[in-house]
């Protein structure tokens, strides 16, 4: 039995073998002992027809040692060349090329006629279904060789290749796509832009490129000079049983960038959420080293800094207040969303004005190529998104709108509370993207939302917020490109009554900015990638204007003085591979800010604490006339050291300085917080950021862990006196004191982003306090010593775990655990005025009780057909499956003559929400 | 206009219902220990009548259900800025007073006052203001209940910050009327002068009420709530009086008040200031870390009254008082059973009486829910 089988293999080789191995003359017999290379060409030239060529310089101290009896040439320089960087190659026509690094290829590669066939193709009648048409293109481009740049025989040096990555279906760019060559180990992943530039010896290279849920693919290239590759990419259509959900596996151990989580939409919405909605700034609290103050509250406290310490972005416009309905939704509409970008630690240079964190939000670009729509009903919301090509592959646009019927709903509950009671808000999204030509292009981005709200009250509040930005991309060459960018940001409140004519009023906030950039990124070679650029932001604010409403109010029109500022920056940084182990990046920002007339500045002497009664004397700035001056450096430089194929280990440092700051002494930020610029008084906070981290990839990528460890400290925080008056206060100075803060924590996690069960599980353990520091006791808390925060969080516990049942069936849970955040709570009672009243404690000297949550939901999609009129899927989820009542405050009153203590759950019961969405 | 429509609690509440699943329960903190033994000092000089009384105490634990401790035995003195001096009049449970001070409301007055344990402490100086008369109370009617409004103003635009107190009184009766009365078994007539029907009871107003003109170009207080009564209560089932107080403040004193009304008795939302500890205008001079809770000032009260009558309310509000009363009978030949603490309304049988009606005290006796049988002077 076993001879047939060698008898029958044998048959197979000889036949398989047959084209080169026709003429038996082809096989070789000899022995060559410490031979050199020379000799052996000499022989094999003698018994066969083969001629060889080769530089004998190259082979000269090459020897070989091989013993043959009818053996094929290419076995023996298997033999000969394994070990040292020679290869081989034999065309039909007996022509044997030895050549050092790279392989020739002696035949030309399918397709490389394609263009010529295309016609030929065009009339076959076979019909392929749109996945095989798609599949049979993918693999044509695959197989095809691309010619870069004009055709030459010098191979020597590098050159770059650039170009875009684009969805295949809608022509969108492709973010944070890893665009990569093995051998030698290259690199870079997409631009926000889908922009990749990419220098590489010349030559032939298989470039490979992978993207979180699109279809791995791969180019083969012949790299003669400088060039453009474009690649499209196809959707991850997953076949039934098998389920993917890539990441950016490789860029968490082999980045340089530490302290980066990236959440596209796809992930955020398998999340279960209240209110029957993705909401990003609830997924976003689900990971590590991210709180906030309480549920139902927008306002993330980052690796223990304040809310505002955070730059939100929208498509590089600054958003101050990210909230709906106190903070119920948060302002981004998730069917317009790609992927949000939170860098905690290692912010890069070309990021600044704020201490903690960059939250950095992309819209989708609209479809290039068709029309196309989504939308989605919930018991609250009702949202419609419509995108598509204005010029085919040219010029698209995206708009979304959302709306709330919440007003419709509360006038159906039969509550007198609500009677004088109504909510509602709007907002609008959108996006043009404009390609002008190959190397220009424009994109313009525009948002703008309104609330208003009424509570049980003739008081109407009313806020809205505004932003647009205009990008210009100039790609100069494959190396360089710049992106000018212009944008504007404006958000205003006003707050109204006319219950009673003599004291009806309006008081209005307003702040604006106006903000350029030029960002320039340059690749000089594969070792390098080199971003500079500069900005200016010009700030107008006004802090509060109360105004008479109707002829009868006695209301005086008081205005506190508009502040004005202007906040430059200029930038520079490198990403440098110094080694295969090592990549270091070194950044270095420095920023300038002026706080200017018209204004005037309240003067108080030295020594005695700064208090109204105390201004000696008012100084008067002209308009334009600098009121402060700021500058600083804030140097940015991370580490990186590859211990293993899967494993590294990072360090960064980082400071930042900020220049415009919210007050507010409410525990969450509310719609009626004010800005306030740095000025004499208040002078920016600066803020350095220590961080180390682990990162091990286990089972080729598929479990990612990360522990992060940070240190951090804040300069010039604010904090308030107690009592504050923050609103209409013309001597705010005296309300605000000035403070330092220290944070710390260390951050576990483990992720499991792929397979039929996929999420993560992340442990925080972080503190946060604040120190204030004055030689006046009316200006310290807590006589001048740490204080927790108000969001000192020590523990907290995330798990999101995902199962996927079916392609069509898909289950969700959430696990959350977090320590109660510190409150002040009362110590005594004592009577004055002939009631009782209660004493507090020092600020934040004990905690709520801990909060524990757990929701799950379960997403069900219609049939996977391609071809389809519409899309829809229903959302059932559970929010606070169990119903805990998990404190949202405690607070304590005097009810006749005994003090009582009270806890107010928010979402005190399970809260299930059934969601309908669309797509067309 | 009332700053306090600014803040923010609101929103909770309205979430609340929003969504329909908040709630409120019951807190009981961690147990707090520690007893912290602070002085609360609560004093005003009235330069109308030139008296000063000053009210020294000691804070309790939280959950102390006694009365507060009093600081006896203290010595406590006004001062003016010149140095002169007038000593208190101790009148025990720490109660201080002085008469017929002769006041000058041009100077600045402060407390001094030193404990047995012989620590100092001090008040701020503080200036008399005078108040200004209240225009008006008045009361409107809405859906639910009667508010109360009061309205003032000063000519001079000096005054600019006020605290008004309020006391209610009202009239109100037992669900029967007794006409008889048993003592020692013997039934006899219950006389005019023995009647416990009707009463007359007198609450004084806890809560804080602070308001400003300060925001307005004239010192005017318009339609200032400062009570509310909702309907069906008892207070409006005949009779109801409510006097307001007005008092003067000075921008400290506003402040005091109106932050120890934010700490004490707003909702405790996350959209509320944060709970501060409140402290007033004195300090120790022992221990100046040692916090001094209460607040001294100085000035004049106004006050005035007003009536509402059952017959006054608008219809929606004109709900007699619902009664869960229930009538029982005693026949003749059992009550020599029964004590004097049954009480009875009335025989019944006629042309011979076959026994008594009765019913629980609580609906007989008017003084069980809290009143008084003596109309008060200011009663016509």
């Amino acid at each position: 039995m076993k001879s047939l089988y060698l008898l029958l293999s044998a048959c197979f080789c000889v036949f398989s073998a047959s084209p080169l191995s026709a003429q038996s003359n082809t096989l070789i017999n000899g022995n060559f002992k410490n031979a050199t290379f020379n000799e052996f060409v000499a022989a094999v030239e003698e018994q066969t027809p083969y001629r060889f060529f080769y530089k004998t310089i190259w082979t000269d101290s090459l020897l070989v040692n091989v013993e043959s009896q009818n053996k094929k040439l290419s076995e023996l320089l298997d033999t000969i060349l394994a070990g040292t960087d020679f290869n081989h190659a034999i065309d039909e026509a007996y022509g044997v090329y030895v050549t050092k690094g790279r392989k020739i290829l002696t035949q030309l590669p399918p397709g490389f006629f394609e263009e010529n066939t295309g016609t030929t193709r065009a009339t076959q009648t076979f019909d392929y279904s749109d996945y095989e048409r798609k599949e049979k293109q993918k693999k044509i481009a695959e197989a095809k060789l691309y010619n870069i740049g004009a055709r030459s025989s010098n191979l020597q040096g590098n050159a770059t290749l650039a170009g875009n990555i684009r969805h295949a279906t809608s022509g969108e760019p492709v973010i944070g796509a890893v665009v990569f060559v093995e051998n030698p180990t290259i690199g870079i992943s997409t631009d926000q832009f889908g922009y990749y530039a990419l220098t590489l010896p010349k030559g032939r290279h298989e470039i490979k490129i992978k993207s979180v849920g699109m279809k791995a693919t791969q180019r083969l290239i012949m790299l003669y000079a400088d060039g453009k590759l474009d690649v499209e990419m196809d959707e991850d259509v997953t076949p039934l049983k098998e389920v993917v959900v890539e990441s950016d596996q490789d860029m968490r151990v082999s980045g340089v960038q530490m302290g980066l989580e990236k959440l596209d939409i796809k992930t955020m919405k398998q999340i279960p959420l209240a209110l029957g909605e993705t909401d990003i700034m609830k997924v976003v609290l689900t990971l590590p080293g991210v709180q906030s103050v309480g549920e139902g509250t927008v306002g993330l406290n980052i690796r223990g800094g304040a809310t505002n310490q955070n730059l939100i972005l929208f498509n590089d416009a600054v958003v101050y207040n990210p909230s709906h309905l106190f903070g119920f939704f948060s302002t981004f509409n998730p069917d317009v969303l790609k992927n949000v970008e939170l860098y905690k630690s290692g912010i890069g240079a070309e990021y600044g004005g704020r201490l903690s964190a960059v939250l950095d939000v992309h819209s989708r670009e609209g479809n290039t190529k068709k029309f196309s729509g989504s939308g989605g009903i919930s018991p609250i919301t009702g949202r419609l998104t419509v995108e598509g090509p204005i010029i085919k592959d040219k010029t698209s646009f995206i708009i979304g709108v959302r709306s709330t019927y919440s007003d419709l709903l509360l006038n159906q509950l039969n509550s007198k509370e609500l009677k004088n009671s109504s909510a509602s808000f709007y907002d609008l999204t959108a996006q043009l993207t404009h390609k002008i030509n190959d190397n220009n292009s424009l994109y313009l981005s525009a948002y703008s939302s309104s609330d208003k709200f009424r509570l049980n009250s003739d008081t109407l509040y009313s806020y809205s917020d505004q932003n647009a930005s205009l990008k210009w991309k100039h790609i100069f060459s494959n190396k360089v490109y710049g992106v000018l960018t212009g944008g504007f940001s404006k958000y205003s409140y006003r707050i109204s009554s006319n219950e009673f004519p003599v004291n009806a009023f309006t008081m209005d906030f307003k702040i604006q900015q106006l903000n350029a950039k030029a960002d320039i990124s340059y690749f000089p070679n594969s070792k390098h990638t080199i971003n500079a650029g500069l900005s200016t932001i010009r700030y107008a604010l006004a802090p509060g204007h109360l105004k008479p409403e109707g002829t009868e109010s006695l209301i005086t029109d008081d205005a506190i003085a508009n502040e004005q500022g202007l906040e430059s920056a200029v930038y520079i940084s490198d990403n440098y591979e110094l080694s295969a182990k090592v990549s270091l990046y070194g950044g270095v920002r420095f920023s300038l800010y002026q706080c200017f007339g018209p204004r005037e500045i309240y003067q108080y002497p030295s020594g005695v604490p700064r208090e109204v009664n105390n201004i000696v004397d008012t100084l008067s700035y002209k308009t334009g006339k600098p009121i402060a001056n700021y500058n600083g450096l804030e140097p940015r430089f991370s580490v990186r050291y590859l211990v293993s194929k899967n494993a590294s280990v990072k360090f960064s440092y980082n400071r930042m300085r900020q220049y415009i700051q919210m007050l507010s002494n409410t525990t969450a930020i509310t719609p009626t917080d004010i800005w306030k610029l740095s000025d004499s008084y208040v002078k920016p906070q600066t803020g350095d950021q220590f961080s180390f981290g682990f990162y091990k990839n286990l089972k080729g990528g598929l479990i990612e862990m990360s522990l992060e460890t940070y240190y951090k400290t804040m300069q010039n925080t604010i904090d308030y006196k107690g009592g504050a008056t923050l609103l209409l206060n013309h001597y705010i100075e005296t309300d605000i004191l000035d403070a330092t803060g220290k944070a710390y924590g260390i951050e576990w996690m483990i992720k499991k982003s792929a397979g039929k069960l996929n999420g993560w599980i992340s442990y925080t353990y972080s503190r946060s306090f604040l120190k204030t520091k004055s030689d006046f006791s009316s200006e310290t808390v807590n006589g001048g010593e740490y204080y927790p925060s108000n969001f000192d969080k020590p523990h907290a516990l995330n798990f999101i775990g995902n199962y996927k049942f079916s392609r069509r069936f898909n289950f969700s849970l959430n696990f959350i655990y977090n320590s109660g955040r510190p409150i002040t709570l009362p110590i005594a009672r004592y009577d004055v005025a002939g009631s009782r009243r209660v004493l507090y404690s020092e600020r934040n000297q004990y905690r709520i009780p801990e909060y524990i949550r757990t929701d799950i939901s379960i997403n069900i999609e219609g049939n996977h057909k391609i071809r389809k009129l519409a899309h829809s899927s229903w959302t059932i989820a559970v929010y606070n499956l169990f119903g805990r009542a998990n404190a949202y405050s405690v607070f304590f009153v005097t009810e006749g003559s005994s003090i009582k203590g009270y806890k107010l759950s928010i979402f005190a019961r399970p809260i299930p929400t059934l969601t309908y969405n669309f797509k067309f | 206009m009332q700053m306090r429509s600014l803040s923010f609690h609101h929103c909770v509440s309205f979430a609340l219902l929003l969504i329909a699943a908040a709630c409120v329960e019951p807190y009981n903190a961690p147990v707090i220990s520690e007893d912290k033994n602070y002085l609360v000092v609560d004093g005003f000089l009235n330069s109308t009548d030139r008296t000063v009384s000053v009210a020294i105490s000691r804070t309790s634990p939280l959950y102390s259900e006694n009365t507060p401790r009093p600081e006896l035995k203290a010595l406590v003195t006004l001062e003016d800025e010149e140095g002169n001096s007038n000593t208190l009049e101790e009148k025990g449970s720490g109660s201080y007073t002085h008469t017929n001070i002769s006041v000058d409301i041009q100077k600045k007055y402060r407390i001094h006052i030193r404990t047995v344990s012989r620590e100092e402490y001090f008040s701020e100086y503080v200036s008399i203001k005078i108040t200004p008369a209240i225009d008006s109370v008045s009361w409107l009617p809405a859906e639910d209940g009667l508010r109360f409004y009061v309205d003032t103003h000063d000519p001079t635009g000096t005054t600019r910050y006020y605290k008004w107190d309020i006391t209610e009184t009202y009239e109100y009766t037992a669900a029967f009327a007794s006409i008889i009365k048993l003592v020692n078994g013997q039934v006899s007539t219950r006389f005019e002068s023995e009647y416990i029907h009707k009463c007359w009871k007198t609450t004084v107003g806890s809560n804080i009420l602070v308001g400003t003109s300060a925001k307005l170009s004239e010192d005017v207080i318009s339609r200032f709530q400062v009570n509310y009564v909702a309907r069906g209560s008892s207070k409006l089932s005949r009779r109801y009086s409510l006097m307001v107080k007005q008092q003067a403040l000075t921008e400290e004193a506003y402040n005091y008040w109106l932050q120890l009304e934010q700490t004490t008795e707003s909702l405790g939302g996350l959209f509320d200031p944060m709970p501060t500890q409140v402290t007033g205008n004195f300090y120790s001079a022992t221990d100046p870390t040692q916090p001094v809770l209460g607040f001294f000032s100085g000035g004049t009260i106004q006050e005035k009254r007003i009536f509402v009558d059952f017959y006054d309310l608008p219809d929606h509000l004109m709900i007699p008082t619902r009664s869960l009363c229930e009538i029982d009978t005693i026949l003749v030949n059992e009550i020599g059973t029964y004590t004097n603490a049954t009480l009875l309304i009335a025989a019944y049988g006629v042309p011979r009486t076959l026994g008594y009606l009765t019913a629980d005290p609580y609906c007989i006796d008017c003084r069980i829910q809290g009143g008084t049988l003596t109309k008060p002077s200011f009663w016509d």
